[in-house]
């Protein structure tokens, strides 16, 4: 399950460019929102280390809702985050898939479970809520970021 | 100890961490509402540059948006003027007609009242006065009582005799023919002569006098000697004057606008050839005088 040295660093530069993305891309919700859910789903995940995932999932959270300003109760989303990024790190783990169409599949559905949990948290943090169109960004966008995502994962077969 | 172990090496405490992280989240979730304020006044100081840029970019767009709007509006309202436009002009030009003719009517109506001489109004139908043996063709005839040799006359002047009825239309041989001639007189000398037609809108005086002072620009008048037209009505001006070996040559342009004529009033046949133009004083005139 460890990665190399020079992989994880990679990986976390890249997480690192896509939190900052992130808080830049605020004044644009939906591009936003795929940066946001690459980084929980695509990946968090790959770090291995439930650990690590979780707590790039957490900060990923916080920093979407404190870029957005409009909460009047956070912490929805970090939670939201945590728990799927953990329940795809504990399906990859326990599963690994070796064909993209099951990686993929695994990822959209917890593409959509995380827009139905990130809501439902952040609807008991600040109080009822429109759900927007951001979620539709994500599923519309998914064949762009989802062979990225695909490319980090690489299935069991491929590592060395 | 070996239990301990278990429980406290570095899988579990990770684990123990995770667990911290997502009830410490669940925790803040359901109860810490009152700490969010304190982190959205943090978040601003780093937010604001972002913010800006956006606000700049957004202002950007929305004025884009609205010049393109005004734009398309003004574009749009130049359209519709110049549709407007058009309509205007074509219905000008389809009132011009009617307008044309509603003055004619005036006009008549004027004359007639000047005229105490009971007068039947016609349209022209067609006047192919320029073809050979043409003439203006009105639309009354025989069934209007209309017979040959009545007088026609419009607004401006005379304009001819009836030269053939027919039913319900008759031709007009306008002054200005070949075969026409209507005994006129000049105004200022009271010389009579016979007008005969010459060129379109021109004619000739026969039969007077060297001896007689003609000047260009008299007006020449109907002499009533034909028992056509009554005495006095206009006819033309002279327009060129100069002694002929017997007679005089005198050519007359026509007043009425014989190529301009829309509505025309016929004579009847034997009409009253002299107006009682004798003064009278008016009645309140006379009253004061009376006292």
């Amino acid at each position: 399950m460890s990665r190399p040295i020079v992989q994880m660093r990679y990986l976390l530069m890249i997480a690192l460019s896509g939190l900052g993305a992130m808080y830049l891309f605020a004044p644009w919700p939906g591009p936003q929102a795929v940066i946001h859910v690459f980084i929980v789903l695509g990946i968090a995940p790959e770090l291995r280390k439930p650990l690590h995932c979780a707590l790039l999932a957490a900060v990923a959270g916080w920093i979407l809702e404190i870029a957005f300003r409009t909460y009047s109760g956070m912490g929805g989303t970090p939670l939201g985050n945590m728990i799927c990024a953990l329940l795809l790190w504990y399906s990859l783990s326990i599963g690994p898939p070796e064909k993209p169409f099951v990686y993929y599949l695994q990822v959209a559905l917890a593409a959509v479970l995380h827009s139905a949990l990130v809501y439902l948290f952040v609807s008991i943090a600040s109080g009822p809520h429109i759900l927007g169109y951001e979620w539709e960004w994500v599923l519309v966008l998914f064949p762009l970021w989802g062979p990225v995502a695909w490319r980090f994962y690489r299935p069991p077969h491929m590592r060395r | 100890m070996k239990r301990d172990n278990r429980l406290w090496n570095p899988v579990w405490w990770e684990r123990y961490t995770i667990f911290v992280l997502l009830f410490g989240h669940l925790i803040w979730v359901f109860l810490g509402k009152q700490a969010d304020s304190i982190w959205l006044s943090t978040s601003d100081l780093f937010t604001r540059p972002v913010v800006s840029i956006s606000a700049k970019w957004e202002n950007w767009r929305y004025d884009r948006l609205n010049k393109m709007k005004s734009l398309e509006n003004a574009q749009k309202e130049l359209d519709d003027n110049r549709t407007e436009l058009a309509k205007l002009r074509l219905e000008r030009q389809r009132d011009s007609a009617r307008l044309m003719e509603a003055d004619e009517a005036v006009n008549l109506l004027g004359l007639k009242k000047l005229l105490p001489i009971e007068m039947q109004a016609s349209r022209i139908i067609a006047n192919n006065r320029e073809a050979k043996f043409g003439g203006i063709v009105i639309d009354l005839g025989e069934a209007h009582g209309i017979k040959a040799d009545q007088g026609v006359i419009c607004a401006e002047g005379v304009v001819g005799r009836i030269w053939a009825v027919g039913k319900s239309q008759s031709i007009v041989l306008p002054l200005d023919a070949y075969n026409a001639s209507t005994s006129v007189m000049l105004a200022r000398s009271r010389a009579t002569g016979v007008l005969q037609g010459d060129n379109p809108g021109l004619a000739e005086i026969r039969y007077i006098s060297n001896q007689e002072t003609v000047q260009n620009g008299e007006p020449v008048y109907t002499s009533s000697l034909d028992n056509v037209f009554p005495k006095a009505l206009l006819v033309g001006y002279v327009s060129e004057v100069s002694p002929g070996p017997i007679e005089m040559e005198i050519v007359v342009t026509l007043a009425a606008p014989l190529d301009r004529l829309g509505l025309l009033f016929v004579l009847p046949s034997n009409p009253q050839l002299e107006f009682n133009t004798k003064f009278e004083i008016p009645p309140s005139i006379s009253k004061r005088d009376g006292k």
